[in-house]
């Protein structure tokens, strides 16, 4: 069965959106006209629609977009309208953008990622006797929470090596750049986006801009057997790695 | 006289656009190799990018290495987080030990203006008591000069930036800012809120290094929130801005893309000059009187360390053995909430409204058994880069 949110009124899934969130009407693209060049085409060429995945293999990138459907699932969007992820961490490794340090215990970002997307797919294989991107959302979501929670089962030689929160708060942390700079996140999350030249002028209260949109807020539930969801309702709060970053940078 | 926001360009699809706001003059002066100036600065940031102007004005002959570029803003500089990685020192550097501090975004610039492109530009001076934490609270060390010595440079500077805030700010030694506050944000106006259900005193509006008012060339704030990415609208103070723009006017040599590479000594002992690799790979040297070395508290001891020459085996400036320990960065405590009502958190500067009501010790509260922290600074959830 699909995982999927839902409709806590009529139970009925949530999916095939063009825009999730709370802002209906709200396009942040449409505003384009209005930035400065430099933003402009820095956001713009976010938007292209085929990327090349030229640093991970054929594989890899499959174990790794099935990951990344987990840390920041997307299964409510339309399918036109996801925000590609692997491509764009793809990107990063190939042209070795780093971000001005490494921990003394791991190994570069890219044999870290060679070494993890193995050692997760051989989790599932070992766990439930299949690759990663055939199981179900369900049982994707144990073997990633066993990562999350800093106690990998089953355990893997790969996490005696390359300490397994490190690898896990890089993952993440590439994961939720990469969605949260995308113009469509932007709508989803009500952001007004770039403002230079001409300014926000509606400063208190979370009043909307000219161009932005009023909060408008819906009910919807956790898909059914996601762990997040199951960790909300026992009100266990979900655990930060703040692992040496200050905070959203 | 010219208009205040310079030369207007309309975009290709003839929509209403303003910009570019302001311009920064390029480097100009460059003095011959075989000349021997009066200072070479290695890093022109925070501090070197002060030091440099003051240096010029007074009429010496100064060169200032940068390792970075020399920002254009309205070519580099972009209203968005992730397209503005370039702004921090991205080089490899391999942390360890028990705490390892992450490096990159959180601490270190490259470029001209060094750290102070992406600080948030939050003002608050320290507090008499600073100066004699030893004493009063048995931690760290006592300066060995006072909040006195010091108050006539933080009148100086808050007027060169210049600062921006309340009238009258409350707390250690209370003074005013000369600009006025800016207007409250959603998240200064939660915490002020908050804290005056509480009976907590706040100010609000600053004290942060942004034109409230136009100054110069400069244009006042528009509250678009990238504060941290460099201030495209030039409202932020960094020393790109205010004080690299009159060293460059008084005759100061600023080369950028320049990694200091050595210092090297003379036989007498004295200093001879650095070098440093230039921008196509090649080697460069720059002959000087006096080296000032103003390279953060990583690149500056890696300096000094990379300098090593007989006499000076452990590195210069390291007889003591101390050069390249006790590094700290900036420590601060984060509270994140969720609320009810929008807050729309991405306006406004990151920091612009405080209270200092914990930040004196108070030998009665159980505050201090219970922490051994003594300032408090309640300002947004996150403030980097103060």
């Amino acid at each position: 069965m699909k995982s999927l949110p839902y409709d806590p009124l009529t139970g009925r899934p949530i999916e095939d959106l063009e825009q999730p969130g709370y802002y209906p009407g709200h396009k942040t693209l449409e505003q384009k006209n209005y930035w400065d060049e430099a933003t402009r085409q820095t956001v713009l060429a976010r938007v292209v629609e085929a990327q090349p995945v030229r640093f991970f293999s054929a594989e890899e990138a499959r174990i790794m977009g099935a990951i990344a459907a987990r840390l920041v699932p997307q299964d409510d969007r339309r399918e036109q309208r996801r925000i590609p992820i692997v491509p764009a961490i793809d990107k990063r490794l190939y042209r070795n953008e780093l971000n001005g340090f490494r921990y003394e215990d791991m190994p570069p970002d890219q044999e870290a990622y060679h070494l993890g997307l193995k050692a997760i797919n051989e989790m599932a294989q070992k766990k439930f006797h299949a690759p990663l991107i055939e199981l179900t959302i369900h049982q994707q979501e144990l073997v990633l929470k066993s990562l999350h929670n800093d106690k990998p089962d089953p355990e893997h030689e790969v996490w005696k090596r390359m300490p397994v929160h490190r690898f896990w708060t890089m993952m993440m942390e590439d994961c939720v750049t990469i969605y949260y700079s995308h113009p469509w996140a932007w709508d989803e999350i009500g952001f007004g986006g770039p403002a230079y030249p001409r300014a926000y002028t509606r400063l208190e209260n979370g009043l909307p801009e000219p161009w932005e949109v009023d909060e408008q807020r819906y009910e919807w539930s956790d898909p059914v057997d996601s762990l997040s969801g199951l960790d909300l309702k026992s009100k266990e709060l979900p655990r930060v790695h703040a692992a040496g970053h200050g905070g959203i940078h | 006289m010219p208009p205040l926001f310079g030369p207007f360009r309309s975009p290709k699809d003839e929509k209403v656009h303003l910009g570019p706001m302001q311009k920064i003059g390029p480097p100009r002066r460059r003095f011959a190799d075989h000349e021997t100036v009066d200072y070479c600065i290695v890093g022109i940031g925070s501090a070197g990018g002060v030091l440099i102007q003051r240096l010029a004005r007074a009429g010496f002959k100064v060169v200032g290495l940068e390792a970075g570029p020399f920002w254009d803003s309205e070519r580099d500089w972009v209203s968005d987080e992730r397209g503005s990685h370039e702004l921090y020192w991205n080089d490899l550097r391999i942390i360890g030990g028990k705490d390892p501090l992450a490096l990159g975004a959180n601490n270190s610039g490259k470029g001209v203006g060094g750290g102070s492109v992406h600080w948030a530009a939050f003002t608050p001076r320290f507090h008499p008591s600073d100066f004699r934490v030893y004493t009063q609270d048995g931690v760290g060390a006592d300066w060995p000069m006072s909040y006195w010595d010091l108050k006539p440079y933080y009148e100086l500077l808050e007027r060169e930036m210049p600062v921006a805030g309340p009238a009258w700010f409350p707390w250690g030694d209370p003074h005013g800012h000369p600009y006025g506050p800016h207007p409250l944000g959603g998240i200064g106006d939660v915490l002020v809120r908050g804290c005056t259900r509480l009976g907590i005193r706040t100010v609000a509006g600053g004290p942060v290094a942004i034109l409230s008012a136009s100054h110069g060339n400069r244009p006042h704030c528009i509250y678009r929130g990238f504060c941290l990415q460099g201030c495209k609208v030039g409202a932020k103070a960094s020393t790109l801005i205010t004080h690299v723009p009159d060293a460059l006017a008084h005759g100061a040599d600023v080369r950028a893309h320049s990694m200091a590479s050595r210092i090297t000594l003379r036989a007498d002992g004295r200093v001879n000059g650095v070098e440093y690799i230039d921008r196509e790979g090649r080697q460069q040297f720059v002959r000087a009187r006096a080296v000032i070395v103003a390279g953060y508290a990583i690149e500056t001891p890696r300096l000094l360390f990379n300098s090593a020459c007989p006499g000076h085996w452990q590195g210069l400036a390291n007889s003591s053995g101390t050069l390249g320990r006790y590094l700290m960065a900036q420590a601060g405590n984060v509270v994140a909430g969720w609320f009810p009502e929008l807050i729309r958190m991405y306006k406004s500067p990151p920091a612009h409204a405080l209270s200092e009501d914990f930040y004196e010790t108070d030998p009665g509260a159980d505050l201090r058994e219970a922490s051994p922290f003594k300032r408090f600074h309640l300002s947004r959830f996150h403030s980097p880069g103060i």
